[in-house]
């Protein structure tokens, strides 16, 4: 039995990984977009000081997980999302509503995207 | 990460499965198990390789997953005979006491061209000659002959002949002296001085091989003068 351990605990590892890795994923695009659902309603309420604010927090705060993101999801989304964000900034500071929220909406299904890849389901298998 | 881990589980299943269904004659030289495990690695290592924009761990984790699965698959087959029947097959008899098996032929797609090239390629010009040739799992086919046709060998002469066959140690390699196997051979420097002596030459750098069999023969090649 023991020569069995070696691959079923590497296989308990990648899986385990593979799970946590799922999870966080969930929890970090969860708060974003929950980040990002606010600042909208913020400019939506022609609040844009806190709106712009908030967009910067939101941004802080996915720059923090920039290397783990790079680390376990294809650069081109990321990269896709940084852009976004950027662009979200400039709309907020020219304080154009429509296309700042137009691009808020894009950013948040970008974001669910990238939590979706890292999904298990039949679809992402297949 | 998860999604790479599912994937590579079920392409690896997939491909063996494949190869399986497809014969023995395509395999070649190594077992399904083997042949998709460097088929799919040796892909897989490349894609990351290449293409900065996807992360590394897209290619280590397949990589570990295979490398754990056959692993994993080797040991099962040790244990179980039923399963290593299942991964690796069963060889099967093309030639059964000198009748050609076409069911077995048909049913592995060895055609009778393939057939005779393959004992052509062993020294048999008639199938006449041969009472069994079994088609092994890695591809290969083993052929053995009838008594008639098999070639003498001592005990069919009812000689009796002295047991010397030794495994010879290599003492000396390309100029260089193996300190540990004239150890193992109860030598030393002066013994082995003296054996260079006898044969003209000064310096071990001067020898191409020497080796020693268990019976104390000495077989030495010189070095040629390099042009």
């Amino acid at each position: 039995m023991k020569a069995f351990l070696p691959p079923i605990l590497l296989l308990a590892v990648i899986l385990t990984a593979a799970a946590v890795n799922c999870r966080t994923m969930e929890t970090l695009t969860c708060r974003w977009s929950d980040e990002l659902e606010q600042v909208d309603a913020l400019a939506d309420a022609g609040d844009w000081e806190l709106a712009g604010a908030g967009l910067e927090a939101g941004y802080r705060d996915w720059s923090k997980s920039q290397s783990y993101l790079h680390i376990v999801v294809r650069h081109e989304e990321v990269d896709g999302a940084e852009a976004m964000y950027r662009r979200a900034a400039a709309f907020a500071q020219t304080q154009e509503l429509s296309e700042f929220r137009a691009e808020l909406a894009d950013l948040r299904s970008q974001l669910l995207l990238i939590a979706e890849m890292e999904q298990v389901n039949a679809r992402n298998i297949l | 990460m998860a999604i790479a881990f599912l994937r590579t589980v079920i392409l690896y299943f997939v491909i063996m499965a494949g190869l399986r269904l497809m014969g023995k004659r395509q395999i070649g030289e190594l077992e399904p198990a083997e042949l998709v495990l460097t088929m799919m690695i040796s892909d897989l290592a490349t894609v990351p390789m290449q293409d900065f924009g996807i992360p590394l761990l897209s290619g280590l984790i397949p990589i570990l997953t295979l490398l754990a699965l056959s692993m994993l698959l080797s040991q099962l087959s040790l244990k179980s005979l039923r399963f290593r029947a299942l991964v690796c097959g069963t060889p099967t008899v093309l030639i059964d006491r000198g009748r050609i098996c076409q069911a077995a032929m048909q049913k592995n797609r060895f055609t009778i061209d393939e057939l005779l090239e393959e004992l052509r390629g062993q020294g048999f010009s008639e199938i006449s000659a041969v009472k069994f040739a079994i088609l092994e799992n890695s591809g290969q086919l083993s052929v053995l002959p009838w008594p008639q046709e098999q070639p003498a060998a001592v005990k069919h002469l009812h000689q009796v002949v002295p047991d010397d066959v030794a495994l010879p140690t290599v003492l000396i390699n390309d100029g260089r002296t193996l300190q540990k196997n004239l150890e193992k051979c109860g030598k030393d420097g002066e013994w082995l001085r003296g054996q260079l002596a006898l044969r003209g030459l000064s310096s071990p750098g001067e020898v191409f091989l020497m080796t020693l069999t268990g019976t104390d023969t000495v077989a030495c090649i010189a070095k040629e003068d390099s042009p």
